[in-house]
């Protein structure tokens, strides 16, 4: 019965001690990660009000300008500019990366512990079809649902999201079945609670977090492979603009233009580190693929 | 022991045979009819019923599925009808390259990882340590196109050390022509290489037979090399047959990026295409190697470790 | 001259805002072929002190002390020196007979494996000397147990080849750090009886550092007794049993199940109160504050041995008024 009392308790203590150490600085990783990405999750959200041009706005007299007063990172080939576009690019990759990471997580996660919870044979038919998901390289499987589906941003969702559920069904299975044996689990038995009420107030509250910390590194994977596509060809179609697809349009003009390529990859770049310092900050371990 | 191998070999078993069936699935997700999407606008109602009825798919789905694991397993793929001739063939002459890119990554991110894994471990904790972290957090959130790109520019088009497209004759040729690509396949895999092992490196090094080794008077490199590394070197190994998955991915971007003629571009070919027998193989193909990659590290691990027993998997 | 003399130990780990002392000005000193013991409980220091010998340290301790090794200056030992040092002069075994095996190796290639190293020899002679050694341990059936892996055998097994390791090249001196405290009580006579087996035909001596004052009194002839980083009290095994000084001693003697009633394991009453935890504690004796005799003055006291009988020691200056207090009291 403590225990049950006393859980929300000791979590929201936790929650508070980490902001207080963000506001100390102690813990540098989190401060400096969650800088980095408030910084540009406001930027995409303000691109309208932020960008100086239109993304698509083609202007052939000022094509391949180097960064300037007027263009901070230049020109594309027919005049864009390139700051405008990434500005936009950004906004859509965000948008797409998050939606996919956490609907892959969400439907993961209330899959795992529901099989972790009643096991059975839904335990083992979900299970199955997970471990052939994860069995497939993700490009692959990704590539096989856009072939299905036709080039395009949705693809490359459905893809994401079809194999990014497998591995939060693994983590939350894992720990639902060594969670099910816990006192405080089985105090909300025996005092009648209704399964749904056992699994979703009591249980996921608390697996949820090594999911959460997962994503740290899932939402960095799959940003890195909505670029990769867009930059294919694959993702995001012509004439709107992601950052892959920007990276793409510059590959003609590496030696005249190379800030056409630079600057969307950079962008990438901060993203994946202030992710990852996120990660480290929370966990201050050694969490990485591998540890899955 | 024996009871673990057997019993290990059967759960891949059954993971090639799910791995089989998703792939075979895929062509009946496509909406319309597939071979319609496939041949295009101007094919004819005789030529789709032609096409059809040749990959068997007027067939009943068990004898659809049994007959495509039958060739499946006697490596008869099949005709591929966007590049007119069989699938066997055009993998055999694609996959080469494919596989040197790989490999030729999964060394340099080796010859990279392990030394800075090693430092990391020693000195714990201190700037070093963060420097490295820092390095290999870069080095991950990079995209391997973009690195490919940019290493291109620097090695390739700058200062014409290396070529940055194509892929060269002869070991030397193909050598050449792989590094820069292998460069960035290299880095998007140092992180994970690191992390794991740096972990694993602490943790071993905290062991008490590290410290009654050391109290033998045995050297710090002896120490190392024969009981810590050997011993803490398994989960980086498991993590690396994990990652082919992973690296097949930056494989597929990389050789588009670098006009290498692997299995990536043929993928790639085959997706734009819309050629789904091609698709399919390839991803079944994929799909098998990451599982008996996985099976070759258990059993590995099995030897390695005499510990380990059956059931119990122990990281 | 004495085989070790330890002088002014200190040990200190890095701590919030500077360094916290865990082992704070030990002496201790072991002659030729005798048994020494070092009692305390955990976190006394006990196993840090011992392991200041061969200057084993985990890598942010600062340890300084005059540390003198049959006439050598072990803290001035280069690296080469001071693993000729750790090979040769000094054998060392560890509680856990388990985790201090490489888990992957055969028992028998780790003997060897020392022998091949510390004395050069060739592998086929390592391994014949490696079964020698096994055997001279009372491992039966050596041949056969060469093969065996760590796990396959049981604790006390473990430990014996833990000691074929450690005496091995002939050492001076075998430091046994808890030996026998992860081992059920049979097997822990047993292993004892072959440590002092061992030394008598080594003329070793022996540093046997253990939290159960039952064990030191079985198998020592002088004892130190360690509280929160300090020697409190030290003399011959017979006189300390007899004559307590120190309240900790006391405290620690009435603790252990007496001889007689062993097999019953009545516990007498244990020491009230936990021990201090590094840093926790200021100048003055740590254990004041569980002390029954506690005084103001505690705080005072610097805590040096001051000779209270025949080569019998204590850092408590109060014990006469205590002797005469509680036999007045239990009169």
């Amino acid at each position: 019965m403590s225990d049950l009392a006393t859980r929300p308790v000791m979590k929201r203590r936790r929650i508070y001690r980490l902001w207080r150490s963000f506001l100390r600085a102690q813990n540098w990783e989190l401060s400096t990660g969650l800088v980095i990405i408030a910084i540009m999750v406001l930027a995409a959200l303000l691109a309208p009000y932020i960008a100086p041009y239109h993304p698509n706005q083609i202007n052939i007299v000022d094509s391949l300008q180097a960064p300037s007063w007027h263009h901070w990172m230049g020109t594309d080939f027919v005049g864009r500019d390139v700051f405008s576009r990434v500005l936009y690019g950004l906004r859509v990759d965000l948008l797409v990366v998050a939606v996919i990471t956490y609907l892959g997580l969400i439907v993961g996660v209330t899959l795992g512990t529901i099989s972790g919870y009643i096991g059975g044979w839904f335990d083992a038919v979900i299970g199955r079809v997970a471990d052939t998901v994860i069995a497939f390289p993700f490009i692959v499987l990704v590539l096989a649902v856009v072939a299905i589906v036709g080039p395009g941003l949705k693809g490359v969702g459905i893809g994401i999201v079809i194999v990014g559920w497998a591995l939060y069904f693994r983590l939350s299975r894992s720990e639902m079945l060594v969670m099910r044996e816990q006192p405080f689990i089985m105090a909300t038995k025996a005092l009648g609670y209704s399964h749904l009420r056992a699994i979703f107030r009591h249980a996921l509250p608390n697996l949820i977090r090594t999911s959460l910390v997962y994503s740290t590194v899932d939402v960095v994977v799959n940003m890195l492979v909505i670029a990769g596509l867009s930059y294919l060809g694959l993702g995001q179609q012509a004439p709107g603009a992601d950052l892959g697809s920007i990276i793409a349009s510059g590959q003609s003009y590496l030696l005249s233009a190379w800030w056409i390529t630079t600057i969307p990859g950079v962008v990438l770049m901060l993203f994946g580190i202030g992710v990852s310092l996120i990660g480290d900050g929370i966990t201050r371990g050694d969490l990485t693929l591998g540890s899955l | 022991m024996g009871a673990y191998v057997v019993r290990r070999i059967g759960i891949s078993v059954v993971q090639l045979l799910g791995v089989a069936f998703f792939a075979f699935m895929l062509i009946h997700f496509v909406p319309g009819n597939p071979i319609a999407n496939m041949l295009g606008p101007r094919a004819t109602p005789r030529e789709i019923d032609l096409v059809s009825a040749r990959l068997g798919l007027t067939k009943p789905l068990p004898q659809q599925f049994w007959l495509f694991l039958v060739h499946l397993v006697t490596f008869h793929f099949g005709q591929s009808i966007t590049f007119g001739q069989s699938i066997s063939s055009l993998i055999t002459q694609r996959v080469v390259p494919s596989i040197a890119l790989i490999s030729y990554g999964t060394i340099v991110a080796i010859v990279l990882g392990v030394p800075l894994a090693v430092i990391a471990a020693l000195k714990a904790e201190t700037a070093t340590d963060h420097a490295v972290r820092v390095f290999t957090s870069v080095s991950f959130a990079m995209p391997t196109f973009w690195s490919g790109l940019i290493l291109a520019i620097i090695f390739g088009l700058k200062l014409g050390w290396l070529p940055v497209s194509g892929y060269g004759a002869g070991f030397g040729g193909i050598v050449r022509s792989l590094t820069l690509p292998a460069i960035a396949l290299g880095l998007s895999l140092l992180a994970v290489i690191v992390r794991t092992l740096r972990s694993s490196l602490r943790h071993t090094m905290a062991l008490e037979y590290v410290e009654a080794a050391r109290a033998r008077g045995f050297t710090t490199r002896r120490v190392l090399i024969r009981h810590v590394f050997r011993n803490a070197v398994m989960p980086t190994v498991t993590v690396l047959a994990v990652s082919v998955g992973f690296l097949i991915g930056g494989t597929v971007v990389l050789e588009q990026v670098f006009q290498i003629p692997g299995l990536g571009t043929l993928l790639f070919q085959a997706v734009e295409q819309r050629d789904y027998p091609l698709v399919e193989t390839l991803a079944v193909l994929a799909g098998s190697l990451v599982v008996l990659l996985n099976l070759g590290t258990d059993l590995l691990q099995a030897t390695v470790d005499p510990r380990v027993r059956p059931g119990a998997k122990s990281v | 001259m004495s085989l070790l003399t330890i002088e002014n130990l200190r040990i200190a780990f890095p701590a919030r805002g500077g360094f916290t002392e865990v082992v704070r000005g030990v002496n201790l000193e072991v002659q030729q072929g005798e048994t020494v013991g070092l009692v305390g409980e955990s976190g006394s220091g006990k196993s840090l002190s011992c392991r200041s010998i061969i200057r084993l340290m985990p890598s942010h301790a600062q340890m300084t002390a005059n540390v003198q090794f049959d006439g050598c200056d072990v803290m001035a030992m280069s690296r080469k020196a001071l693993r000729d040092h750790r090979a040769h002069n000094v054998g060392m075994i560890f509680q856990d007979p388990f985790s201090c095996f490489n888990p992957t190796k055969r028992i028998g290639e780790q003997v060897a494996e020392t022998l091949r190293v510390n004395a050069g020899m060739d592998k086929s002679s390592a391994h014949a000397r490696a079964i020698e050694l096994l055997a001279s341990v009372e491992i039966d059936r050596p041949e056969q147990r060469y093969r065996a892996f760590p796990h396959e055998l049981s604790g006390g097994m473990r430990q014996r080849v833990m000691i074929a390791i450690a005496i091995s090249a002939g050492p001076r001196l075998l430091i046994a750090d808890e030996p026998t405290t992860a081992l059920d009580v049979t097997t822990q006579a047993q292993i004892l009886k072959l440590i002092e087996q061992r030394r008598r035909d080594l003329n070793m001596a022996v540093l046997l550092v253990s939290h159960d004052f039952g064990v030191i009194a079985q198998a020592c002839q002088r004892v130190a007794v360690m509280y929160g980083g300090y020697v409190v009290e030290s003399g011959p095994v017979t006189e300390i049993c007899a004559r307590p000084q120190h309240p900790y001693t006391r405290a620690l003697l009435e603790s252990i199940p007496s001889l007689e009633s062993a097999g019953h394991h009545v516990r007498r009453a244990g020491i009230p109160g936990q021990p201090p935890s590094a840093g926790e504690t200021g100048p003055g004796c740590p254990f004041a504050g569980r002390c029954a005799f506690a005084r103001p003055e505690c705080a005072g006291v610097d805590m040096s041995l001051e000779v209270v009988g025949d080569a019998h020691a204590t850092a408590c200056p109060f014990v006469r008024t205590i002797s005469a207090t509680s036999e007045a009291g239990g009169a």
